[in-house]
């Protein structure tokens, strides 16, 4: 697969790199364009790097720039000692572009997100890719089987009494690690929308939302940054609705987002889920979410009930709650 | 209307000249107590609270406002996006042997499409659709008016290019027909709402063998008096130059007159059906075979005078039917 001298880049660097960890050597080879994600596995199987799945929290800017440092000087040295001349310049070289893409895929439950998911997965299986599956829900998951049937490799979270968003955001970050190891070429995280408030979409991260024509023609109104904030929206259930229903259903949709690209998918004959793999084939590669922003806040879940109280009365509201106004319309 | 012209209004004159403006943003659960404020000045001082509560942030919200500003624009200046004619450049079949072919779909006239299932009718829809440029696994490429369409317009609205129409696709929403279909021409701002609803109702009601009225709500419509609506109302209102039939039931509706409708209203037709009758009415038919185009076949005169016989055919089993319904008993066939 690589050129000999290339093995060799390879191994120098990693002897260098011995002391840092897997994710770390990811990120910092990764942000400077330094070699693609297949040449990282390679150099880590050759068993000189200590693998730390879960990354290390303490990793900052300033010691990436370091080990960025550390990984020019062995190339430099690794060059001068060679007659082979095949890195130039490292940070151009080496650069392949073979990392991964984290997508975000929300929607309200029974949308069509596993249904989706199926279909733009086998799409970008055909085309040598592998993806891999996070899925985020309440109390219940049974996706695990779907995915498996046609080799996708998935990890169910569930959030018990935790808002599955917040527990999302809290996961995330892990979850992308996890994919980074596995060596997939996109992870997709599913998540489904139970409170039409929060949202899972992440600043430079590819956000899908799915939503179906047959939930009725205000969803679009009620759905919030879940909706308005993702850069596509796929409408599914088009089989068995109307055309004018249709029409109208995505007329909505776009009132309640004017920029995001609209597709109809079909979840179940997969209509649409190759024209929808080629525009994710287009996401960004994330390489670590540390530092990286949701594109809106969650709302604050502080009051009583949040916190398990049952009985119903004034007395026992406490926190951060809200008073609808009963009497301001009667004139 | 531009969006600035709009953020530099004051909500009263808002209110007066773009009313549909200040619903949009109500819709967001805004309120606009102080009517000499510009809406510019109203957006800027809503408070980081009031958007998070609104879902929506400041950037977003002048997007989806300018959207909106366009939205209502876009259609009564009318169809931008006049479709004359469909070019298909053939790509290859699954095999990869070439179809070599070039057709051009013109407004106002039927194809018929027939091949087995999984021969690649829908791939076929799917190229047209999303304006395939080589970028599909056929290899074809559609050209539109003959030139090559931008493709960005894949995503808008505006510029769908495919309407379907097919058996399992039933009304869903909870209203009349009337009503539903003022919704539509709403949403697609259509000058004189009243008399095009009416129009639509109208129409299907020549074609649905028994007549309904606008009150009727829609998931009481029979099968026939759906399918009637649907085809009268994609005829008036659809922005969609090409229309797909697919595999449509003959029950209930008039099918000749509903294709002469669609063909009046200068559709791109494109029927699947393996019905001789439909896939006759059409002047041309591509047999779809492996996933490629196999063959255009143009209907001959042979096979249009054999049309009339199968109309002759047809009634006659209808006649049957009736007979049957009224409770006779079938001891000739003639
Ligand atoms: N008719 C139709 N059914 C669909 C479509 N997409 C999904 N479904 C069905 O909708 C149900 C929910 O889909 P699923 O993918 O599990 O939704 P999720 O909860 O969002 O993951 C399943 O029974 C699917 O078969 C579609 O495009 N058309
Ligand atoms: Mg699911
Ligand atoms: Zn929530
Ligand atoms: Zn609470």
């Amino acid at each position: 697969m690589y050129s000999f001298a290339r093995k060799r880049f390879l191994i120098a660097a990693s002897f260098l790199l011995k002391s840092i960890s897997y994710g770390e050597l990811l990120y910092v080879c990764q942000i400077y364009n330094m070699f693609s994600y297949i040449e990282l596995r390679s150099i880590c199987l050759s068993g000189t790097v200590n693998i730390l799945p879960k990354g290390n929290k303490n990793y900052t800017s300033h010691t990436a720039n370091k080990h960025k440092h550390q990984l020019f000087s062995t190339i430099q040295v690794w060059h001068n000692n060679s007659n082979i001349s095949i890195i130039k310049s490292p940070g151009n070289q080496l650069k392949q572009g073979v990392s991964m893409k984290l997508i975000t895929v929300s929607g309200p439950p029974s949308s069509g997100k596993t249904s989706i998911l199926l279909k733009v997965i086998r799409e970008l299986q055909r085309g040598g890719k592998q993806a891999g599956v996070i899925k985020f829900d309440c109390l219940y998951a049974n996706e695990a089987e779907q995915f498996n049937k046609i080799n996708i490799p998935v990890k169910i979270g569930l959030s018990g009494n935790l808002c599955p968003d917040h527990f999302f955001v809290s996961n995330i970050q892990d979850g992308l690690n996890w994919g980074l190891e596995e060596g997939f070429d996109y992870l997709f995280t599913e998540s489904a929308g139970l409170c039409n408030r929060c949202s899972p979409h992440i600043k430079q991260v590819l956000a899908v939302c799915v939503i179906d024509n047959l939930m009725g023609l205000d969803t679009p109104r009620k759905i919030g940054p879940m909706l308005r904030m993702a850069d596509i929206v796929v409408i599914t259930k088009s089989d068995i609705v109307s055309q004018a229903e249709r029409e109208v259903f995505a007329f909505r949709v776009r009132q309640a987002n004017a920029k995001a690209k609209l597709m109809f998918v079909n979840g179940i004959n997969g209509q649409g889920a190759y024209e929808l793999s080629m525009l994710i084939q287009q996401a960004t590669e994330t390489v670590t979410l540390e530092e990286a922003k949701l594109r809106f806040s969650m709302p604050a879940t502080l009051c009583s009930y949040c916190l398990g109280e049952t009985k119903i009365g004034t007395d026992y509201q406490v926190g951060n709650f809200k008073k609808m106004n009963f009497s301001e319309d009667k004139k | 209307m531009t969006l600035e012209t709009i953020i530099n209004k004051d909500i009263a004159s808002l209110e007066k000249e773009s009313p549909a403006v200040v619903d949009y943003l109500k819709q967001y659960g805004l309120q606009f107590h102080n009517k000499e404020q510009t809406l510019g000045t109203h957006l800027q001082l809503l408070t980081e609270e009031t958007l998070e509560d609104m879902g929506i942030d400041h950037k977003q919200l002048l997007i989806n406002l300018e959207g909106f500003i366009r939205q209502q624009e876009g259609s009564t200046i009318g169809e931008k996006y006049n479709v004359k004619s469909i070019t298909l450049i053939g790509g290859h079949d699954k095999n990869g042997t070439p179809e070599n072919i070039t057709i051009t779909l013109h407004a106002g006239t039927i194809t018929s499409i027939v091949g087995p299932t999984g021969s690649g009718k829908s791939r076929l829809l799917g190229d047209i659709e999303w304006m395939a440029q080589a970028d599909t696994p056929t290899g074809r490429k559609i050209l539109v008016n003959g030139d090559v369409p931008d493709v960005e317009l894949r995503f808008s609205l505006e510029h769908k290019l495919v309407a379907q129409l097919s058996q399992n696709m039933n009304f869903v929403i909870d209203a009349t027909a009337e009503e539903f279909i003022t919704m539509h021409a709403e949403s697609r701002m259509v000058q004189n709402t009243k008399k095009i609803v009416a129009d639509i109702i109208r129409q299907a009601n020549l074609l649905a063998g028994e007549g309904f009225d606008g009150d009727t709500p829609l998931t009481s419509l029979s099968g026939g008096q759906s399918r009637a609506l649907m085809i009268a109302d994609t005829a008036f209102l659809s922005t969609s130059p090409v229309v797909l039939i697919d595999e449509i039931e003959n029950a209930g509706i008039d099918q000749k007159n509903a294709l002469q409708l669609l063909v009046k209203k200068e559709k791109i037709v494109l029927m699947a059906t393996h019905d001789p009758i439909l896939a006759l009415m059409a002047e041309q038919r591509l047999v779809i075979k492996n996933g490629g185009i196999h063959k255009i076949i143009t209907t001959s005169e042979q096979e249009k005078l054999n049309l009339e016989e199968l109309e002759r055919i047809d009634n006659k089993i209808l006649s049957l039917r009736n007979r049957l319904r009224n409770g006779e008993i079938i001891d000739n066939i003639e």
